[in-house]
């Protein structure tokens, strides 16, 4: 399946900025079945320097600085990717949990032994027994891996209410998990928590979904978002995603821009500013598209649509 | 021998550093013996006394916070650590050693890991650590040397063999007061010093200037900083005192700046291009675009200009990781795997938690052991098991329990014993030696000698953790007299002097000149306060009128508002307000107030101020605690007296400055704070008391403590012999070119600083703080001094008067503003911002 996925990011700043040290994890990687066609990064105004470079986990990272005084900043990003879809895997077969935790510990090949970095503590997710409570049960050592990391991405799904209005890029996986609300990058903490805190390598994957509007209507532009879900290591195999916001593992219909241990290791854009006012409005707009062979737009435009965007202010 | 004088005798079971186990003095300690023998206790005492005093003049001295005011003088016992030259052959080695196998650590690390592809090192020992910096991935400096200073802390085992209990990487601290001890030391200790051999330090410092140049890419005078926290951490002292030995521009963080792939320091005269940093704050808070701990701190951007080669950082970022204690239990391993054989110098016995047998081991061993966290974060210390009770080791177990990856155990050496003077005896006390390394040729030079700590009493054992204990020079014994170099090599002083202002950070000026401008306030209250003190007990008391008016000038010259300007103000009994005024710390605008921010302004700018200067700001601390104490108890007996201590204090650190710093750029801004705030002072003065003054026909009262609280009264009466008359005071307090505390007298001083520190850069326009300066100037040169003192007819007051002093208000008001706009950097400190939302999907 081909995507063109043009995201875009505008920040307004109440007062001038005077200089600008930003980190964007917007460019897609080339994983497996994932190829990367083309990918542009636009920034506006222009930047005084600007570096792209593969970055300790192999995601492709762009710092760029901005060093004459503005009111605000636009960011656009316009990439090609085509993926290959997966073949179905079949989860009541495999290894096993105690089996993965035994491959783990011993770490007998580079591939297993690199996984184990994802078992550990980072930034935004720490392990607590609350977490592997909440996912002991489905992880019996004798249970098919695959089959139980599925039930666990069900379990997600079904007791947490998407809710965009409860928690912020803080809140703490604690406050998500008492409250059973929260958004993709608080299922996918919450499932890499319960992973981890179990002992499993789990790791956080940032990209996009393409969305398809209800029967008979159109897409509108700008509808999609940036989105994150989780990937479990299966030694001697490979990663494997699944997505608790959806309860799907995903196929073709997922791009994936760039994974880490947590959101902080790839989130998608951030910096530091001088200057700026401290009041800021930002707003994104994604759009994911799928290329129709012999048609080179990618959405059906419709006019006089409004283009709607996602805006959201942060402290 | 140790003759009846001088008795120590060792009471314990540990090595002891003196005496060996036949209870005879070791070889090394024959002729130190022999001189504080003949010395006396009595003269050792004497020099013990000014050995404290020196340090406490130099200002040697650790913060254990954050308090403005608390810092401990530095503790130096007279007794040196002295290793022959043969045992310490041995420790160099194993030192140059274990900094070579540090460096391929890190160099591995962040290069191609092959120490946990190869399974040397559990990869849970590194992953799972917080000093692991993902972001610094591939970061290398030029050369071989990825470490380029090291520190370790050794202690010795009662068999006498040398263990290493903790490395630093980041930025190993202890090198500046191993200096200052031993120039403390050999002030108080000449003789002594002079015939016993000792190896010099001053070449381990050349080699870090050699280093730090060889490592920039610019070889024509490199610009090298010293990039520190800033004022108030522990070791602020340390890094003024050697970024002033090393000749290097201290610099906090927001004095530079990431611009065009370098970084730069923010300078009186622009930008200029850092090479090399000699870094002094940890990985975690150095770049915020990387971690969030370091908001308010660091400089954003700095990694990635580092990676781009723009600039060196010495150590790198991300070398704190080789402080995690757990590499100590693999580094027989790691030596193996990188120099095919064992090491040297062992690391005290070490468990990690993270491994089950280890575990096992430290669960069964629980209560002998000493447990330690794996990241060293302040005011997190290492236990002593067998210091808990029950309920505290039962605690403990379960925290290391739930997160066993996260700590290690190390048995608990019981480190030798060293005399101490204790009183009027010697006590024996327990010793950790830091030893420093830093990058030479193709391995590394070892400091021929080091920092020695000792503990508060005999069988402590928290030494490196609480440096109030004491610290020791260390000696190593050369076999012969060595040469002197000096740290700066003779051909790069050539260059240091063409540099003579060389690079102040923006934020220093401002710092001196905000320390003129409180000296000058601090004195002008505490001047205004002694007089209304003196008014009040004087033998011809003011009207009640008059003495309104005095006091609520105090309130309204001080900012110490409601004070006397409040409607139920006390003014039968104003002592208590007025020592309110002086004393209460927390009240913006009181004298103590503006004190700490003499303190504050000299903390951030200490490597510019003389010794004498120094001991000058530690006087007005000493002098603050003094008043604080005495204050209340003297309120009825002469408090003013209580005020002219501190008043000399201030005055001598102005009479310095005059006398012991060099005309420089950064000597005219700290004059011009002091000019523009006696300036400011005195109108504000004279508008407050002297305009209403409705008087007796000719005289007006009120003029004598004006004058005495401006330093003036003896020449006026000198001068005029006659009654205080307006029109005379006024000739003396604001046209008197000749009186240093006229108006006139410091908008002409302002005006040389001015046009000097302009020097030739200067436009054919004149600068707004400039042309304030000159139309206050003009305003009293053209005003006819009869005028005056003339009253208003209707009002009684001295109406043109209040006229001059409103517009030479505005305009010295105006100067400042412009002077700090044009010179000073308020760039608003770095804001993070999170901009790409949240996932919503």
């Amino acid at each position: 399946m081909k995507y063109r996925v043009r995201h875009s990011t505008r920040y307004e700043y109440a007062d001038q900025v005077n200089q600008g040290y930003n980190v964007a994890y917007l460019i897609p990687r080339e994983c497996n079945g994932q190829r990367v066609n083309y990918s542009d990064i636009r920034i506006i105004p222009a930047p005084t320097s600007r570096i792209k470079r593969v970055d300790y986990f192999g995601n492709v990272v762009c710092h760029f600085t901005l060093e004459r005084p503005h009111k605000s900043l636009e960011v656009i990003v316009d990439s090609e990717v085509e993926i290959a879809p997966s073949e179905p895997r079949l989860l009541s077969g495999g290894i096993t949990c105690a089996e993965v935790l035994a491959a783990l510990d011993l770490g007998a090949d580079v591939e297993d032994m690199c996984a184990t970095e994802f078992r550990f503590d980072s930034p935004m997710v720490a392990v607590a027994p609350q977490l592997a409570d909440y996912g002991r049960d489905l992880f019996a050592p004798n249970r098919p891996f695959l089959e139980a990391v599925s039930a666990l991405n069900t379990r997600i799904f079904n007791d947490f209410k998407y809710d965009p209005s409860f928690s912020t890029v803080a809140t703490p996986l604690d406050d998500v998990l008492k409250n059973r609300r929260g958004v993709c990058q608080d299922f996918a903490h919450l499932a890499i928590g319960v992973l981890r805190s179990l002992g499993f390598a789990a790791r956080y994957v940032s990209g996009y979904l393409e969305t398809l509007p209800p029967p008979g209507q159109v897409k509108m532009q700008g509808a999609d978002a940036s989105h994150a879900w989780f990937a479990v290591y299966i030694p001697g195999d490979e990663w494997q995603d699944f997505d608790p916001t959806n309860d799907v593992m995903p196929a073709d219909q997922h791009i994936t821009t760039a994974w880490g241990r947590d959101y902080s290791d790839v989130t998608p854009l951030k910096g530091v500013v001088f200057g700026g006012g401290g009041k800021q409005v930002l707003s994104v707009a994604v759009d994911v598209a799928r290329v129709e062979l012999g048609s080179g737009v990618g959405y059906s435009t419709v006019p006089n649509t409004p283009v709607q965007s996602q805006s959201q202010s942060q402290s | 021998m140790l003759t009846d004088r001088f008795v120590y005798k060792p009471q314990h079971d540990q090595y002891d550093e003196v005496i060996g186990a036949d209870g005879n003095v070791r070889e090394h300690w024959h002729y130190p013996m022999r001189v504080l023998n003949a010395m006396g206790m009595d003269a050792l005492l004497e020099r013990q006394r000014t050995a404290k005093r020196i340090l406490r003049d130099d200002g040697a001295s650790y913060s254990p916070g954050d308090q403005l005011n608390v810092s401990h003088t530095w503790s130096l016992d007279l007794l040196p650590m002295i290793l022959s030259s043969q045992e310490w052959e041995v420790i160099e080695n194993a030192l140059r050693e274990r900094s070579e196998l540090l460096n391929l650590i890190l160099s591995d690390l962040y290069g191609e890991r092959t120490l946990i592809h190869n399974k040397v090192i559990p990869p849970a020992a590194i992953f799972s650590h917080p000093g692991f910096l993902r972001a610094c991935d591939g970061i290398r400096l030029p050369g071989e040397h990825q470490l380029i200073f090291h520190a370790a802390d050794l202690v010795r085992s009662a068999s006498g063999e040398w263990l290493v209990i903790g490395d630093r990487a980041q930025a190993p601290s202890g090198t500046g007061y191993a200096l200052e001890n031993r120039t403390v030391l050999r002030k108080v200790m000449p003789s002594l010093f002079r015939d016993a051999h000792v190896h010099r330090l001053s070449n381990f410092f050349l080699q870090w200037r050699r280093k730090l140049a060889e490592l920039s890419q610019t070889k024509d005078a490199p610009l090298v900083v010293y990039l520190t926290q800033g004022a108030f951490k522990e070791n602020s002292f340390e890094d003024a005192y050697l970024a002033n030995y090393l000749g290097y521009p201290l610099v906090q963080g927001r004095d530079l700046t990431v611009r065009k792939g370098a970084l730069w320091l923010k300078s009186l005269d622009g930008l200029r291009k850092v090479d090399v940093v000699l870094r002094r704050i940890d990985d975690s808070v150095a770049d915020p675009v990387i971690s969030r701990q370091s908001f308010g701190q660091g400089v954003p951007g700095l990694t990635e200009v580092a990676r781009a080669g723009g600039v060196i950082i010495a150590n790198p970022l991300g070398s704190g990781i080789l402080e995690s204690p757990v590499l100590a239990k693999y580094m027989p391993a790691i030596a193996r795997h990188f120099l095919g054989r064992d090491l040297r110098l062992n690391s005290v016995p070490t468990w990690w938690c993270g491994d089950a047998a280890d575990l096992a081991y430290v669960k069964a061993h629980f209560d002998d052991l000493l447990i330690r966290h794996t990241c060293r974060v302040p005011g997190r210390h290492s236990i002593f098991v067998a210091d808990l009770n029950q309920q505290e080791r039962a605690n403990l177990l379960a925290k290391v329990l739930a997160h066993p990856i996260d700590y290690v155990a190390q048995s608990a050496v019981r480190p030798s014993q060293t005399p101490a003077l204790d009183g009027k005896v010697f006590s024996s006390r327990p010793l950790v030696m830091r030893g420093f390394t830093v990058a030479s040729g193709n391995s590394y030079s070892v400091m021929p000698g080091g920092l020695t700590h000792i503990g508060t009493h005999i069988d402590t054992q928290h030494i490196v953790s609480q440096y109030s204990g004491g610290s020791k020079d260390t000696w190593i014994l050369a076999s012969e007299p060595e040469v002197e170099d000096s740290v700066f090599e003779p051909e790069k002083l050539a260059r240091a002097q063409l540099d003579r202002n060389f690079s102040l950070p923006s934020r220093v000026i401002d710092n001196l000149f905000w320390f003129g401008r409180y000296a000058e306030r601090a004195e002008s209250g505490l001047r205004l306060v002694r007089t209304a003190f003196e008014e009040l007990n004087s033998i011809e008391p003011l009207t009640p009128d008059s003495r309104r008016v005095l006091l609520c000038s105090v309130t309204k010259v001080t900012g110490t508002f409601p004070g006397f300007t409040a409607k139920d103000a006390d003014f039968e009994t104003p002592e208590h307000e007025l020592l309110d005024v002086v004393s209460n710390r927390a009240r913006p605008g009181s004298i103590a107030h503006c004190l700490e921010a003499i303190l504050h302004s000299a903390d951030g700018v200490k490597e510019l101020l003389s010794n004498d200067m120094l001991r000058l700001v530690n006087d007005i601390r000493d002098g603050m605690e003094y008043l604080n104490k005495n204050l209340e108890s003297s309120l009825q007996a002469a408090p003013e007296e209580l005020l002219d201590p501190l008043i000399t204090s201030l005055l001598a650190l102005c009479g310095l400055s005059q006398e012991s710093m060099v005309r420089g750029r950064a000597w005219r801004f700290m004059e011009m704070g002091r000019r523009l705030e006696r300036a400011q002072k005195t109108v504000e003065l004279l508008s407050h008391i002297l305009v209403k003054d409705k008087g007796d026909g000719q005289s007006v009262p009120l003029l004598k403590p004006v004058l005495a609280s401006l330093e003036s009264r003896i020449v006026y009466k000198r001068y005029y012999r006659s009654g205080y008359r307006l029109d005379k005071g006024m000739e003396l307090l604001l046209f008197d070119r000749q009186n240093p505390r006229s108006v006139m007298f410091q908008l002409e001083s302002l005006r040389n600083h001015l046009e000097d520190v302009e020097g030739p850069n200067k436009g054919v326009q004149l600068s707004d703080d400039m042309r304030c300066i000159l139309r206050a100037t003009n305003s009293l040169l053209l005003t006819p001094v009869d005028e005056i003192a003339l009253r208003d007819e209707k009002t009684g007051e001295h109406a043109n008067l209040g006229k001059l002093l409103t517009q030479l208000d505005g305009d010295l008001k105006a100067a400042s503003q412009a002077l700090a706009d044009r010179y000073f950097d308020h760039a608003m400190g770095p804001q993070p911002v999170e901009m790409s939302g949240r996932g919503v999907s």
